[in-house]
C-alpha cells in the first residue's frame, strides 16, 4: 500500500492517455514528459505505459506499507528514502514502512515515480477499489478542467492520506532477503546506465536545459503564413509565458501575422501550435481542448513535447524545422530502445543474485 | 509559401500529415467542382468517411475528431505509417463515395435524434438571458424565437470546446446574430444559446459570448441518453417554467449528477478568463 503523505502542487497517476475520448469532446491527457514516464517503466522491466505517479514541482512524499521496487525519473531532483538521499534514474528496493520524498528540484519540473507492481486504487479506508473502476476512456489520467478521471473520479489530483493498494509483481520476492533485493536494484541501475544510447541520454537531459531546441514540422494552415513569416518563426526565440498548464503553453516573441484569423473549427492534434489573434503561438498539450478555430502553423514532435514537459515559464524555445517522417523514425528508435531496456531489466529482476554479480 | 503536401483522396477531399501519428482529412477549398459543397454537404461527406472508418475499428486508431469539414485521425505510428492509414481511408471512401447525396441525407435522417426540453421563459437572476436583445437586434417577436428554435431539428456539426458541447446548425436566418460585445464570465450550465448560424447547450458553467435564449433542466454531463455524436440531430422542445422546475428536481435527485454539477461550477470559475482557451465558442 502507498499512502500519500504530502501531495504537493499537483500529483496524479498518469499513463499513455485516453483513447477515443476526443471524439466526444474529452481531452486526450497522458504523461506530460512521456519519455521520462516510459523510461521509469523500462527501468522496472515492465510495460512502458503502466501507470506511474506524475509529480509536478516536487514537494511530494509517500509511504510504502509493503515492500516493492520503485524508480524516480524526470526532473533532476533531490530525493530521499527515510531521509537518506538517492538519485533519479536509480532503481530502489523500498522496505515496508519506508517513505519517499521529493525534496527539491535542481532543474526541470516533473518527476515520475514508477512502481513495479499491479496497482489498485482505493480512497480513505475503503479498499475495494479496482483500477479498472477508475479508468476513464481506458486511462487513469485526471483532467481538472473537465472534472473527469483520476483516482477520485472527478479530475482532482492525489491528496494527502490517499491510499493506493498494490500487488508487487516481482516473482522472486519470496525467496530473497532485503539485501539481495537491494543488490538486484543496484545491478539494474548500473547495467542499464551503461546501455543507454547517446541519443536517448541527450533526450533525457534535454528537459533540464534552459534553452530548448524543439523539433517542429509545418502542417495544417502553414500555407496561410508568408515565407517571410515562416523564416521569422524558425529564427526567433520564444519565451514561455506564465500562461502554462496541462492544456497549453502560451509563448511570447515576435508576433506572427496571418490574414485569416479564424476558420471552421478543426481537430487539434497533440503538439499543434495555434496562432491566436495577437499572433503569439500556443503549443497545445495533453489536456488541450479537442477542436479550435485559430490557424495552426504546424506541430511539435512527440519527443519535443516530452522535452517541453519539463519546461517552465521564462525559459526559451527555438523551433527546429523537421518533417513528420524524421520525427516518426526517431520516435520509433527511442521506443525500440526503451522496449529492449525493459526486456533487459525484466530479465535482471528474474536472475538469481549470485550469477548477476558478473554483469 | 511553404509546401504542405496535400494528398488527394477524392474530388472533394485531400489529406495531409499533421503529426507523426496524425492525419487531417479536409474538404478541399480549391476542389475542381462547381458548386462547392455546402456546409451541410461537407459535413455529410466527412461524417460518412468517419462512420466507415469507425466501423472498420482498426487497432491502430487512437482517436478521431470529426468537425465541420475536417476529420482528424490519430493513429499508433509504431504500428502503421501514413501510407497504411491512407490506404484504409481509400477503402472507406470506395464504400462511402458510392453513396449519393440522397443516400447520405437518408443516413442523416436515420441517425440519432436527441430531444432536449428547453424553457424559454425563465427570468434574469439565476437564469440570465438575451431574448430582449435578440428580438430588438433581429426585429422578431420573443414568441417567434421559440417557434423558430423548435420548428425543426438541428444537425451536430462538431463537438468540442468542452465535453459534450455540440455545435448545432444551421439556424434560420431570422435567429442569426453575432456574439455578444461583452462575453459573460460565467454562463450557467444548461444555458441554450445562439451565435451566427449555430446554437448549442452549455453542459457546464463556462465563460461564453453567445446570446442565451433558454435553459434545459437536463444535465448533459455523463447522461446516458445524451451522448452526442457528430452527425446526430438535436430537437429542442419548449417546456413551461413549472415543467422546468419539475425536471430539474428529477435531474438533481440523482446524487452522482449533482456532485458533478457542483464540482464543475467550482473548477470552471477558476478557469474563467483563462486565455489558453481558444475563442471558438
Amino acid at each position: 500500500m502507498i499512502r500519500i503523505r504530502q501531495a504537493g502542487f499537483w500529483a496524479s497517476f498518469v499513463d499513455a492517455g485516453r483513447k477515443h475520448a476526443q471524439s466526444r469532446g474529452y481531452s486526450q491527457s497522458g504523461a506530460l514528459d512521456a519519455l521520462s514516464f516510459n523510461y521509469a517503466n523500462a527501468l522496472l522491466g515492465q510495460s512502458l505505459n503502466r501507470a506511474a505517479i506524475e509529480v509536478t514541482a516536487g514537494h511530494f512524499a509517500c509511504e510504502f506499507n509493503a515492500p516493492c521496487f520503485i524508480v524516480v525519473t524526470g526532473a533532476d531532483a533531490e530525493l530521499s528514502i527515510n531521509g537518506k538521499a538517492f538519485d533519479i534514474n536509480t532503481v530502489i528496493y523500498v522496505k515496508s514502512g519506508q517513505y519517499l520524498k521529493i525534496v527539491a528540484l535542481r532543474s526541470g519540473l516533473i518527476n515520475y515515480i514508477g512502481i513495479k507492481a499491479k496497482l489498485r486504487f482505493s480512497l480513505d479506508n475503503d479498499l475495494s477499489g479496482n483500477i479498472s473502476d477508475h479508468l476513464f476512456a481506458g486511462s487513469v489520467c485526471a483532467v481538472a478542467r473537465e472534472k473527469t478521471g483520476g483516482i477520485h473520479k472527478d479530475g482532482s489530483a492525489l491528496r494527502e492520506k490517499d491510499l493506493i493498494d498494490f500487488t508487487s509483481d516481482h516473482v522472486a520476492d519470496a525467496c530473497l532477503n532485503a539485501e539481495q533485493l537491494s543488490d538486484i536494484a543496484l545491478s539494474i541501475t548500473k547495467t542499464s546506465a551503461v546501455r543507454l544510447s547517446p541519443m536517448l541520454l541527450d533526450l533525457l537531459n534535454a528537459g533540464g536545459k534552459s534553452e530548448k531546441k524543439i523539433p517542429f514540422s509545418l502542417a495544417y494552415q502553414a500555407n496561410l503564413f508568408s515565407a517571410q513569416q515562416l523564416t521569422q518563426f524558425f529564427n526567433s526565440r520564444y519565451t514561455i509565458s506564465k500562461h502554462i498548464d496541462r492544456m497549453g503553453m502560451r509563448l511570447q516573441g515576435k508576433a506572427l501575422v496571418c490574414d485569416t484569423q479564424t476558420l471552421a473549427s478543426q481537430g487539434i492534434t497533440f503538439g499543434a501550435v495555434q496562432v491566436a489573434g495577437d499572433g503569439q503561438p500556443i503549443i497545445m498539450r495533453n489536456d488541450r481542448q479537442t477542436i479550435g478555430g485559430y490557424p495552426i502553423i504546424g506541430s511539435v514532435s512527440k519527443l519535443g513535447m516530452a522535452i517541453l514537459g519539463q519546461a517552465t515559464s521564462g525559459q526559451e524555445i527555438v523551433f527546429m524545422q523537421t518533417d513528420f517522417e524524421t520525427s516518426r523514425q526517431k520516435s520509433i528508435l527511442v521506443q525500440i530502445e526503451l522496449q529492449n531496456l525493459s526486456t533487459l531489466c525484466a530479465r535482471l529482476f528474474k536472475t538469481p543474485s549470485r550469477s548477476r554479480s558478473t554483469e | 509559401m511553404t509546401d504542405i503536401r496535400q494528398i488527394r483522396l477524392t474530388r472533394y477531399l485531400t489529406v495531409s500529415r499533421v503529426g507523426e501519428g496524425a492525419l487531417l482529412v479536409e474538404l478541399d477549398p480549391n476542389a475542381d467542382v462547381t458548386p462547392l459543397p455546402s456546409v451541410l454537404e461537407s459535413n455529410q461527406i466527412i461524417v460518412s468517411l468517419w462512420q466507415y472508418l469507425k466501423e472498420n475499428s482498426p487497432t491502430w486508431l487512437l482517436d478521431s475528431v470529426a468537425s465541420y469539414k475536417t476529420l482528424l485521425i490519430e493513429y499508433q505510428c509504431f504500428e502503421i505509417d501514413h501510407y497504411g492509414v491512407i490506404a484504409v481511408l481509400r477503402e472507406c471512401l470506395n464504400s462511402s463515395e458510392l453513396s449519393t447525396a440522397d443516400e447520405r441525407l437518408e443516413a442523416t435522417a436515420a441517425s440519432k435524434i436527441h430531444r432536449i426540453p428547453v424553457c424559454y421563459a425563465l427570468e434574469d437572476g439565476d437564469y440570465p438571458h438575451d431574448r430582449q436583445l435578440l428580438s430588438q437586434a433581429n426585429s422578431i417577436k420573443q414568441t417567434d424565437i421559440i417557434s423558430l428554435h423548435t420548428q425543426s431539428s438541428f444537425r451536430i456539426f462538431a463537438i468540442g470546446f468542452m465535453p459534450n458541447f455540440a455545435y448545432l446548425g444551421e439556424l434560420p436566418h431570422a435567429l442569426r446574430v453575432p456574439r455578444l460585445k461583452n462575453p459573460r464570465v460565467a454562463v450557467p450550465a444548461g444555458a441554450v444559446a445562439i451565435a451566427d448560424n449555430q446554437t448549442a447547450v452549455y453542459p457546464a458553467r463556462s465563460p461564453g459570448g453567445w446570446h442565451i435564449i433558454g435553459y434545459t433542466p437536463i444535465n448533459l454531463l455523463n447522461h446516458p441518453h445524451y451522448e452526442f455524436q457528430v452527425g446526430d440531430s438535436v430537437q429542442f422542445e419548449s417546456i413551461s417554467e413549472a415543467g422546468f422546475v419539475e425536471q430539474l428536481a428529477i435531474a438533481q435527485s440523482v446524487p452522482q449528477q449533482k456532485v458533478i454539477d457542483e464540482n464543475n461550477q467550482s473548477v470552471l470559475d477558476k478557469n474563467a478568463g483563462n486565455d489558453l482557451r481558444a475563442a471558438d465558442d
